[in-house]
Protein backbone atom coordinates (compact mmCIF):
# COMPACT_ATOMS: atom_id res chain seq x y z
CA UNK A 1 0.00 0.00 0.00
CA UNK A 2 1.17 3.07 -1.02
CA UNK A 3 1.29 6.51 1.66
CA UNK A 4 -1.45 8.05 -0.48
CA UNK A 5 -3.77 5.32 0.04
CA UNK A 6 -2.98 4.84 3.61
CA UNK A 7 -3.83 8.24 4.16
CA UNK A 8 -7.28 8.15 2.60
CA UNK A 9 -7.76 4.67 4.91
CA UNK A 10 -7.01 6.74 7.73
CA UNK A 11 -9.37 9.53 6.63
CA UNK A 12 -12.53 6.62 6.32
CA UNK A 13 -11.94 5.65 9.48
CA UNK A 14 -12.22 8.91 11.60
CA UNK A 15 -15.88 8.91 13.76
CA UNK A 16 -18.73 11.60 12.23
CA UNK A 17 -18.83 14.73 14.70
CA UNK A 18 -21.88 17.42 13.41
CA UNK A 19 -21.31 20.86 13.02
CA UNK A 20 -21.85 23.47 15.57
CA UNK A 21 -25.39 25.38 14.54
CA UNK A 22 -23.32 28.97 14.99
CA UNK A 23 -19.86 28.17 13.34
CA UNK A 24 -19.97 30.21 10.35
CA UNK A 25 -21.98 33.63 11.76
CA UNK A 26 -19.56 32.97 14.67
CA UNK A 27 -16.47 32.62 12.23
CA UNK A 28 -17.82 36.07 10.66
CA UNK A 29 -18.03 37.95 13.77
CA UNK A 30 -14.38 36.80 14.46
CA UNK A 31 -13.02 38.43 11.28
CA UNK A 32 -14.96 41.75 11.45
CA UNK A 33 -13.33 41.76 14.76
CA UNK A 34 -9.71 41.52 13.47
CA UNK A 35 -10.46 43.78 10.75
CA UNK A 36 -11.79 46.28 13.18
CA UNK A 37 -8.53 46.13 15.13
CA UNK A 38 -6.70 46.96 11.64
CA UNK A 39 -8.17 50.56 10.87
CA UNK A 40 -7.65 50.85 14.65
CA UNK A 41 -4.10 50.31 14.35
CA UNK A 42 -3.93 52.48 10.84
CA UNK A 43 -5.89 55.35 12.55
CA UNK A 44 -3.34 55.42 15.04
CA UNK A 45 -0.22 55.54 12.78
CA UNK A 46 -1.82 58.30 11.28
CA UNK A 47 -2.79 60.17 13.96
CA UNK A 48 1.19 59.37 15.40
CA UNK A 49 2.25 60.54 12.84
CA UNK A 50 0.52 63.58 11.91
CA UNK A 51 1.08 64.37 15.68
CA UNK A 52 4.61 64.09 14.81
CA UNK A 53 4.87 66.47 12.04
CA UNK A 54 2.68 68.97 13.78
CA UNK A 55 5.30 69.26 16.22
CA UNK A 56 8.72 69.63 13.86
CA UNK A 57 6.46 72.05 12.41
CA UNK A 58 5.98 74.01 15.78
CA UNK A 59 9.14 74.17 17.01
CA UNK A 60 10.77 77.34 17.28
CA UNK A 61 13.14 78.15 13.55
CA UNK A 62 16.35 77.72 14.53
CA UNK A 63 18.56 81.22 13.37
CA UNK A 64 19.67 80.61 9.62
CA UNK A 65 23.20 79.38 8.80
CA UNK A 66 24.49 82.49 6.64
CA UNK A 67 26.61 80.25 4.71
CA UNK A 68 27.48 83.31 1.98
CA UNK A 69 26.72 86.81 1.39
CA UNK A 70 23.50 87.64 -0.98
CA UNK A 71 24.87 87.92 -4.43
CA UNK A 72 24.56 91.48 -5.21
CA UNK A 73 26.96 92.51 -1.81
CA UNK A 74 29.09 89.62 -2.98
CA UNK A 75 29.58 91.20 -5.83
CA UNK A 76 30.01 94.68 -4.70
CA UNK A 77 32.35 93.19 -2.38
CA UNK A 78 34.21 91.32 -5.21
CA UNK A 79 34.44 94.72 -7.54
CA UNK A 80 36.27 96.47 -4.76
CA UNK A 81 38.17 94.32 -4.05
CA UNK A 82 39.17 93.92 -7.60
CA UNK A 83 39.72 97.66 -7.77
CA UNK A 84 41.85 97.61 -5.00
CA UNK A 85 43.71 95.21 -6.41
CA UNK A 86 43.93 96.64 -10.07
CA UNK A 87 45.44 99.96 -8.33
CA UNK A 88 48.18 98.04 -6.47
CA UNK A 89 49.11 96.69 -10.02
CA UNK A 90 49.41 99.70 -11.74
CA UNK A 91 51.28 101.54 -9.26
CA UNK A 92 53.83 98.73 -8.69
CA UNK A 93 53.56 98.59 -12.82
CA UNK A 94 55.03 101.96 -12.97
CA UNK A 95 57.87 101.75 -10.24
CA UNK A 96 58.71 98.49 -12.61
CA UNK A 97 58.91 100.86 -15.87
CA UNK A 98 61.60 102.48 -14.42
CA UNK A 99 63.40 99.38 -12.72
CA UNK A 100 63.62 97.89 -16.02
CA UNK A 101 67.21 97.18 -16.87
CA UNK A 102 66.76 95.69 -20.21
CA UNK A 103 64.16 96.10 -22.69
CA UNK A 104 64.02 94.93 -26.14
CA UNK A 105 61.57 94.86 -28.79
CA UNK A 106 59.79 91.57 -28.59
CA UNK A 107 58.73 92.44 -25.00
CA UNK A 108 57.36 96.08 -25.85
CA UNK A 109 55.20 94.25 -28.28
CA UNK A 110 53.72 92.01 -26.05
CA UNK A 111 53.24 95.03 -23.70
CA UNK A 112 51.84 97.09 -26.57
CA UNK A 113 49.16 94.21 -26.95
CA UNK A 114 48.38 93.84 -23.61
CA UNK A 115 47.82 97.87 -22.87
CA UNK A 116 45.86 97.64 -26.20
CA UNK A 117 43.69 95.47 -24.32
CA UNK A 118 43.45 97.21 -21.37
CA UNK A 119 42.78 100.15 -23.14
CA UNK A 120 39.54 98.49 -24.42
CA UNK A 121 38.16 96.94 -21.29
CA UNK A 122 39.04 100.37 -19.61
CA UNK A 123 36.75 101.81 -22.33
CA UNK A 124 33.88 99.73 -21.04
CA UNK A 125 35.01 100.33 -17.50
CA UNK A 126 32.46 103.70 -17.18
CA UNK A 127 29.14 102.82 -16.55
CA UNK A 128 29.02 99.03 -16.60
CA UNK A 129 26.49 96.93 -15.39
CA UNK A 130 27.39 95.33 -12.17
CA UNK A 131 27.65 91.91 -13.86
CA UNK A 132 29.60 93.25 -16.33
CA UNK A 133 31.46 95.19 -13.94
CA UNK A 134 32.76 92.64 -12.58
CA UNK A 135 33.93 90.26 -15.53
CA UNK A 136 35.77 93.71 -17.15
CA UNK A 137 37.27 94.35 -13.31
CA UNK A 138 38.61 90.72 -12.92
CA UNK A 139 40.22 90.84 -16.79
CA UNK A 140 41.65 93.86 -16.25
CA UNK A 141 43.26 92.66 -13.10
CA UNK A 142 44.49 89.09 -15.02
CA UNK A 143 45.75 91.43 -18.14
CA UNK A 144 47.80 93.78 -15.18
CA UNK A 145 49.36 90.65 -13.65
CA UNK A 146 50.43 89.31 -17.62
CA UNK A 147 51.72 93.05 -18.17
CA UNK A 148 53.89 93.03 -14.46
CA UNK A 149 55.38 89.79 -15.80
CA UNK A 150 56.11 90.87 -19.10
CA UNK A 151 58.24 93.63 -17.40
CA UNK A 152 59.73 90.82 -14.87
CA UNK A 153 60.36 88.25 -17.37
CA UNK A 154 62.30 90.98 -19.84
CA UNK A 155 64.72 91.66 -16.67
CA UNK A 156 64.91 88.30 -16.23
CA UNK A 157 65.73 86.73 -19.79
CA UNK A 158 68.06 89.46 -20.36
CA UNK A 159 69.94 88.97 -17.27
CA UNK A 160 72.23 86.40 -18.71
CA UNK A 161 73.55 88.89 -20.94
CA UNK A 162 75.33 91.78 -19.32
CA UNK A 163 76.40 94.85 -21.32
CA UNK A 164 80.30 95.18 -21.16
CA UNK A 165 82.49 98.11 -22.49
CA UNK A 166 84.27 95.01 -24.21
CA UNK A 167 80.76 94.38 -26.19
CA UNK A 168 81.26 98.23 -27.47
CA UNK A 169 84.68 97.95 -28.71
CA UNK B 1 23.90 84.01 -35.83
CA UNK B 2 25.15 84.49 -39.36
CA UNK B 3 27.66 87.26 -38.18
CA UNK B 4 28.85 85.06 -35.71
CA UNK B 5 29.34 82.03 -37.93
CA UNK B 6 31.18 84.71 -41.07
CA UNK B 7 33.56 85.84 -37.65
CA UNK B 8 34.05 82.15 -36.52
CA UNK B 9 35.09 81.06 -39.99
CA UNK B 10 37.09 84.27 -40.81
CA UNK B 11 39.02 83.66 -37.28
CA UNK B 12 39.41 80.19 -38.49
CA UNK B 13 41.15 81.39 -41.66
CA UNK B 14 43.02 83.87 -39.75
CA UNK B 15 44.31 81.06 -37.28
CA UNK B 16 45.22 78.27 -40.24
CA UNK B 17 47.07 80.86 -42.03
CA UNK B 18 49.01 82.32 -39.35
CA UNK B 19 49.66 79.16 -38.35
CA UNK B 20 50.76 78.55 -42.04
CA UNK B 21 53.12 81.67 -41.97
CA UNK B 22 54.53 81.04 -39.09
CA UNK B 23 55.53 77.39 -39.87
CA UNK B 24 57.13 78.50 -43.23
CA UNK B 25 59.12 81.40 -42.49
CA UNK B 26 62.20 79.29 -41.55
CA UNK B 27 62.28 77.61 -44.95
CA UNK B 28 64.23 79.51 -47.52
CA UNK B 29 62.83 77.94 -51.26
CA UNK B 30 60.57 79.36 -53.53
CA UNK B 31 57.60 77.42 -53.36
CA UNK B 32 57.81 77.93 -49.74
CA UNK B 33 58.21 81.29 -50.20
CA UNK B 34 55.00 81.34 -52.21
CA UNK B 35 53.01 79.04 -49.57
CA UNK B 36 53.79 82.25 -46.95
CA UNK B 37 52.92 84.90 -49.38
CA UNK B 38 50.05 82.99 -50.42
CA UNK B 39 48.91 82.68 -46.94
CA UNK B 40 49.54 86.40 -45.90
CA UNK B 41 46.79 87.54 -48.78
CA UNK B 42 44.56 84.91 -46.92
CA UNK B 43 45.28 86.74 -43.88
CA UNK B 44 44.78 89.99 -45.01
CA UNK B 45 41.32 89.14 -46.85
CA UNK B 46 40.39 86.83 -43.72
CA UNK B 47 41.12 90.10 -41.80
CA UNK B 48 38.93 92.31 -44.10
CA UNK B 49 36.27 90.14 -43.72
CA UNK B 50 36.50 90.27 -39.66
CA UNK B 51 37.05 93.89 -40.16
CA UNK B 52 33.71 94.08 -41.75
CA UNK B 53 31.69 91.56 -39.81
CA UNK B 54 33.10 93.53 -36.61
CA UNK B 55 31.77 96.85 -38.09
CA UNK B 56 28.05 95.14 -38.85
CA UNK B 57 28.57 94.04 -35.09
CA UNK B 58 29.16 97.43 -34.15
CA UNK B 59 26.20 98.52 -35.86
CA UNK B 60 23.90 96.05 -34.49
CA UNK B 61 25.43 96.77 -30.37
CA UNK B 62 24.43 100.12 -31.03
CA UNK B 63 20.89 99.89 -32.15
CA UNK B 64 20.20 97.20 -29.30
CA UNK B 65 21.72 99.00 -26.42
CA UNK B 66 22.61 102.47 -27.43
CA UNK B 67 25.46 104.38 -25.18
CA UNK B 68 26.25 101.14 -23.60
CA UNK B 69 29.69 100.41 -22.55
CA UNK B 70 29.90 97.97 -25.14
CA UNK B 71 28.20 100.11 -28.16
CA UNK B 72 31.10 102.36 -27.25
CA UNK B 73 33.99 99.67 -27.59
CA UNK B 74 32.79 98.45 -31.08
CA UNK B 75 32.19 101.87 -32.09
CA UNK B 76 35.43 102.87 -30.92
CA UNK B 77 37.54 99.49 -32.79
CA UNK B 78 35.66 100.07 -35.44
CA UNK B 79 36.40 103.67 -36.19
CA UNK B 80 40.02 104.62 -36.92
CA UNK B 81 39.94 107.74 -36.17
CA UNK B 82 38.68 107.55 -32.48
CA UNK B 83 41.18 107.83 -29.82
CA UNK B 84 40.81 107.91 -26.00
CA UNK B 85 42.54 109.66 -23.00
CA UNK B 86 43.13 105.97 -21.35
CA UNK B 87 40.92 105.95 -17.96
CA UNK B 88 37.78 104.39 -16.22
CA UNK B 89 35.92 106.69 -14.58
CA UNK B 90 32.81 106.67 -12.13
CA UNK B 91 31.09 109.72 -10.05
CA UNK B 92 33.39 111.36 -8.14
CA UNK B 93 32.67 112.46 -4.20
CA UNK B 94 29.44 114.15 -3.31
CA UNK B 95 30.18 117.24 -1.43
CA UNK B 96 27.34 119.91 0.27
CA UNK B 97 25.02 118.67 -2.80
CA UNK B 98 27.02 118.42 -5.24
CA UNK B 99 28.89 115.38 -7.37
CA UNK B 100 31.91 116.60 -7.41
CA UNK B 101 33.54 115.78 -10.45
CA UNK B 102 34.63 112.24 -11.75
CA UNK B 103 36.77 109.43 -10.12
CA UNK B 104 39.39 107.71 -12.26
CA UNK B 105 39.47 103.98 -11.07
CA UNK B 106 41.31 103.38 -14.01
CA UNK B 107 44.70 104.53 -15.91
CA UNK B 108 45.19 102.71 -18.70
CA UNK B 109 49.43 101.83 -19.05
CA UNK B 110 51.10 103.56 -21.97
CA UNK B 111 47.67 105.87 -22.62
CA UNK B 112 48.29 109.55 -22.99
CA UNK B 113 46.64 109.43 -19.08
CA UNK B 114 49.32 107.51 -18.20
CA UNK B 115 52.47 109.32 -19.77
CA UNK B 116 50.81 112.81 -18.43
CA UNK B 117 51.12 111.18 -14.58
CA UNK B 118 47.22 110.97 -13.53
CA UNK B 119 46.74 107.78 -11.20
CA UNK B 120 43.76 106.03 -10.11
CA UNK B 121 41.93 107.56 -7.29
CA UNK B 122 42.50 111.52 -8.65
CA UNK B 123 39.09 113.74 -9.28
CA UNK B 124 38.86 115.14 -12.44
CA UNK B 125 36.96 118.66 -11.77
CA UNK B 126 36.86 119.73 -15.15
CA UNK B 127 38.31 119.00 -19.21
CA UNK B 128 39.07 121.84 -21.22
CA UNK B 129 37.69 124.15 -19.01
CA UNK B 130 33.92 122.91 -18.79
CA UNK B 131 33.36 122.25 -14.93
CA UNK B 132 32.85 118.50 -13.81
CA UNK B 133 31.23 119.18 -11.06
CA UNK B 134 27.19 119.31 -10.94
CA UNK B 135 24.05 119.54 -8.34
CA UNK B 136 22.97 116.47 -7.25
CA UNK B 137 20.22 115.26 -9.79
CA UNK B 138 21.57 117.47 -12.04
CA UNK B 139 21.69 116.16 -15.78
CA UNK B 140 23.98 114.31 -17.42
CA UNK B 141 26.04 113.58 -14.68
CA UNK B 142 29.77 114.85 -14.18
CA UNK B 143 31.18 111.05 -15.61
CA UNK B 144 28.55 111.39 -18.60
CA UNK B 145 29.75 114.71 -19.77
CA UNK B 146 33.43 113.41 -19.42
CA UNK B 147 32.19 110.29 -21.96
CA UNK B 148 30.38 112.21 -24.31
CA UNK B 149 34.16 114.29 -24.17
CA UNK B 150 36.22 111.30 -25.14
CA UNK B 151 33.81 109.58 -27.68
CA UNK B 152 34.80 112.88 -29.75
CA UNK B 153 38.17 112.80 -29.63
CA UNK B 154 40.78 111.99 -32.30
CA UNK B 155 44.48 110.91 -32.06
CA UNK B 156 46.85 113.64 -30.94
CA UNK B 157 43.93 115.94 -29.63
CA UNK B 158 44.82 117.68 -26.74
CA UNK B 159 42.94 117.66 -23.23
CA UNK B 160 43.38 119.82 -20.40
CA UNK B 161 42.27 118.53 -17.63
CA UNK B 162 41.93 119.97 -13.66
CA UNK B 163 42.18 117.45 -10.56
CA UNK B 164 42.31 117.04 -6.95
CA UNK B 165 44.74 114.66 -5.47
CA UNK B 166 44.66 114.42 -1.78
CA UNK B 167 43.12 117.64 -1.41
CA UNK B 168 45.48 119.19 -4.13
CA UNK B 169 44.62 120.62 -7.22
CA UNK B 170 46.81 120.26 -10.22
CA UNK B 171 46.06 120.42 -13.40
CA UNK B 172 47.47 118.09 -16.95
CA UNK B 173 47.34 118.09 -20.44
CA UNK B 174 46.75 114.71 -21.68
CA UNK B 175 47.47 114.17 -25.24
CA UNK B 176 44.69 111.47 -26.61
CA UNK B 177 45.98 108.54 -27.97
CA UNK B 178 44.37 105.68 -30.28
CA UNK B 179 46.23 101.91 -28.61
CA UNK B 180 47.64 99.67 -31.21
CA UNK B 181 46.59 96.84 -31.60
CA UNK B 182 43.07 97.56 -31.94
CA UNK B 183 42.59 93.91 -34.00
CA UNK B 184 39.30 93.41 -34.91
CA UNK B 185 39.14 89.79 -33.62
CA UNK B 186 38.59 90.91 -29.97
CA UNK B 187 35.45 89.20 -29.17
CA UNK B 188 34.54 86.71 -27.15
CA UNK B 189 32.59 84.44 -29.65
CA UNK B 190 31.71 81.50 -27.05
CA UNK B 191 30.04 83.93 -25.34
CA UNK B 192 26.42 84.22 -26.26
CA UNK B 193 25.76 87.36 -24.59
CA UNK B 194 28.73 89.32 -25.64
CA UNK B 195 27.86 91.20 -22.63
CA UNK B 196 31.89 92.07 -22.54
CA UNK B 197 33.75 93.28 -25.77
CA UNK B 198 37.03 91.88 -24.88
CA UNK B 199 39.87 89.61 -26.32
CA UNK B 200 39.63 85.63 -25.40
CA UNK B 201 42.62 84.25 -27.41
CA UNK B 202 45.98 85.92 -26.86
CA UNK B 203 47.67 86.40 -30.00
CA UNK B 204 50.56 84.20 -31.10
CA UNK B 205 54.08 85.76 -31.24
CA UNK B 206 55.71 86.41 -34.20
CA UNK B 207 59.32 86.39 -32.96
CA UNK B 208 62.20 83.49 -33.58
CA UNK B 209 64.76 81.86 -31.66
CA UNK B 210 67.15 84.80 -29.58
CA UNK B 211 65.64 87.32 -31.93
CA UNK B 212 64.26 89.92 -30.21
CA UNK B 213 64.96 92.72 -31.84
CA UNK B 214 66.06 96.09 -30.97
CA UNK B 215 67.69 95.86 -27.24
CA UNK B 216 68.16 98.85 -24.87
CA UNK B 217 69.72 98.71 -21.44
CA UNK B 218 69.54 101.16 -18.46
CA UNK B 219 72.70 102.97 -17.66
CA UNK B 220 74.30 101.68 -14.30
CA UNK B 221 77.19 103.49 -13.08
CA UNK B 222 79.88 101.44 -14.67
CA UNK B 223 78.46 101.83 -18.10
CA UNK B 224 77.51 105.75 -17.63
CA UNK B 225 81.75 106.22 -16.68
CA UNK B 226 83.04 104.35 -19.70
CA UNK B 227 80.32 106.29 -21.95
CA UNK B 228 80.86 109.64 -19.85
CA UNK B 229 77.29 110.07 -19.83
CA UNK B 230 74.56 109.60 -17.35
CA UNK B 231 72.04 110.55 -19.79
CA UNK B 232 70.16 107.99 -22.04
CA UNK B 233 69.85 104.34 -22.93
CA UNK B 234 72.30 102.42 -24.34
CA UNK B 235 71.51 100.41 -27.42
CA UNK B 236 72.90 96.35 -26.85
CA UNK B 237 71.60 95.11 -30.09
CA UNK B 238 70.45 97.32 -33.36
CA UNK B 239 67.37 96.20 -35.29
CA UNK B 240 68.33 95.40 -39.29
CA UNK B 241 64.66 95.40 -40.49
CA UNK B 242 64.02 97.78 -42.31
CA UNK B 243 66.46 99.67 -45.15
CA UNK B 244 65.29 102.78 -44.87
CA UNK B 245 65.27 102.31 -40.51
CA UNK B 246 66.97 105.07 -38.36
CA UNK B 247 70.51 103.41 -38.83
CA UNK B 248 71.45 102.81 -34.71
CA UNK B 249 74.19 100.84 -33.83
CA UNK B 250 75.37 98.82 -30.52
CA UNK B 251 76.74 100.73 -28.50
CA UNK B 252 74.80 104.22 -29.27
CA UNK B 253 73.55 105.70 -26.64
CA UNK B 254 70.14 107.49 -27.26
CA UNK B 255 70.35 111.01 -25.44
CA UNK B 256 66.63 111.47 -27.67
CA UNK B 257 64.05 111.16 -29.34
CA UNK B 258 62.23 113.66 -31.61
CA UNK B 259 63.38 116.13 -28.88
CA UNK B 260 62.20 114.33 -25.95
CA UNK B 261 65.02 113.51 -23.27
CA UNK B 262 65.14 109.56 -23.04
CA UNK B 263 65.88 108.23 -19.66
CA UNK B 264 64.79 104.81 -19.39
CA UNK B 265 64.60 101.53 -21.93
CA UNK B 266 60.63 101.68 -21.92
CA UNK B 267 59.93 105.01 -22.71
CA UNK B 268 62.49 105.07 -26.05
CA UNK B 269 60.68 102.05 -27.12
CA UNK B 270 57.25 103.47 -26.45
CA UNK B 271 58.41 106.77 -28.47
CA UNK B 272 59.78 104.62 -31.70
CA UNK B 273 56.99 102.66 -31.32
CA UNK B 274 54.45 106.01 -31.03
CA UNK B 275 56.50 107.14 -34.13
CA UNK B 276 54.56 104.69 -36.83
CA UNK B 277 55.82 104.49 -39.66
CA UNK B 278 57.17 108.59 -39.45
CA UNK B 279 60.47 109.87 -39.71
CA UNK B 280 62.15 110.45 -36.29
CA UNK B 281 65.43 111.81 -35.30
CA UNK B 282 67.28 110.33 -33.14
CA UNK B 283 70.20 112.09 -30.99
CA UNK B 284 72.98 109.59 -29.70
CA UNK B 285 76.04 109.35 -28.57
CA UNK B 286 78.89 107.22 -31.06
CA UNK B 287 82.38 106.76 -29.98
CA UNK B 288 82.26 109.44 -27.66
CA UNK B 289 80.78 111.96 -30.46
CA UNK B 290 76.94 113.46 -30.46
CA UNK B 291 75.53 112.60 -33.68
CA UNK B 292 72.14 112.66 -35.00
CA UNK B 293 70.18 110.04 -36.66
CA UNK B 294 67.61 110.19 -38.82
CA UNK B 295 64.93 107.88 -40.66
CA UNK B 296 62.04 105.75 -39.83
CA UNK B 297 61.64 103.70 -36.59
CA UNK B 298 63.09 100.47 -36.66
CA UNK B 299 60.31 98.83 -34.49
CA UNK B 300 59.20 97.27 -37.91
CA UNK B 301 56.90 95.01 -36.31
CA UNK B 302 55.12 97.47 -33.88
CA UNK B 303 54.37 99.69 -37.11
CA UNK B 304 50.81 100.90 -36.79
CA UNK B 305 49.72 99.68 -40.28
CA UNK B 306 52.25 97.10 -40.64
CA UNK B 307 51.59 94.75 -37.61
CA UNK B 308 50.27 90.99 -38.52
CA UNK B 309 48.39 89.69 -35.36
CA UNK B 310 48.24 85.86 -35.70
CA UNK B 311 45.94 84.08 -32.90
CA UNK B 312 47.16 81.32 -31.13
CA UNK B 313 48.72 80.44 -27.76
CA UNK B 314 51.18 82.36 -26.09
CA UNK B 315 52.45 82.97 -22.33
CA UNK B 316 55.44 84.94 -21.69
Amino acid sequence: MNPEDRLQERLRALPNVPPPADGWPALESALRARKQQRVRIAFALAASLLVSFSAVLMLPKPDPIITSAPPRVAQAQDVASLMARSRALESHLAQMREDVPVWDERSAARAARLEGELSLVDLQLSGAEPNRAQRLWRDRVELLNKLVRTHQNAGLINASYTPSTEDHL
Amino acid sequence: MKLRFTLGAALCALLFAGAASAASTDKGDAARQREVEQARKELRDARDELARAAKELARATAKLEPNSPQARAFEFVTNPRRAMLGVGVDTGPERNGELHGVLITAVTPGSGADKAGLKSGDILTSANGKSLVTKKGEKPKPERKLVELMSTLSPGDKVDLEYEREGKNARVTVIAQRPEPMNFPMMDLEDEDLDAFMSSIPPMRMWSGDDAGLQLAKLDDDLASYFQTHDGVLVIKAAKDKDDAVALKSGDVIQSIDGSTIELPVDAMDRLRDAGDKEVRIEVIRHGKHETLKGKSPLKRLGKRKRVEIHGDEEP
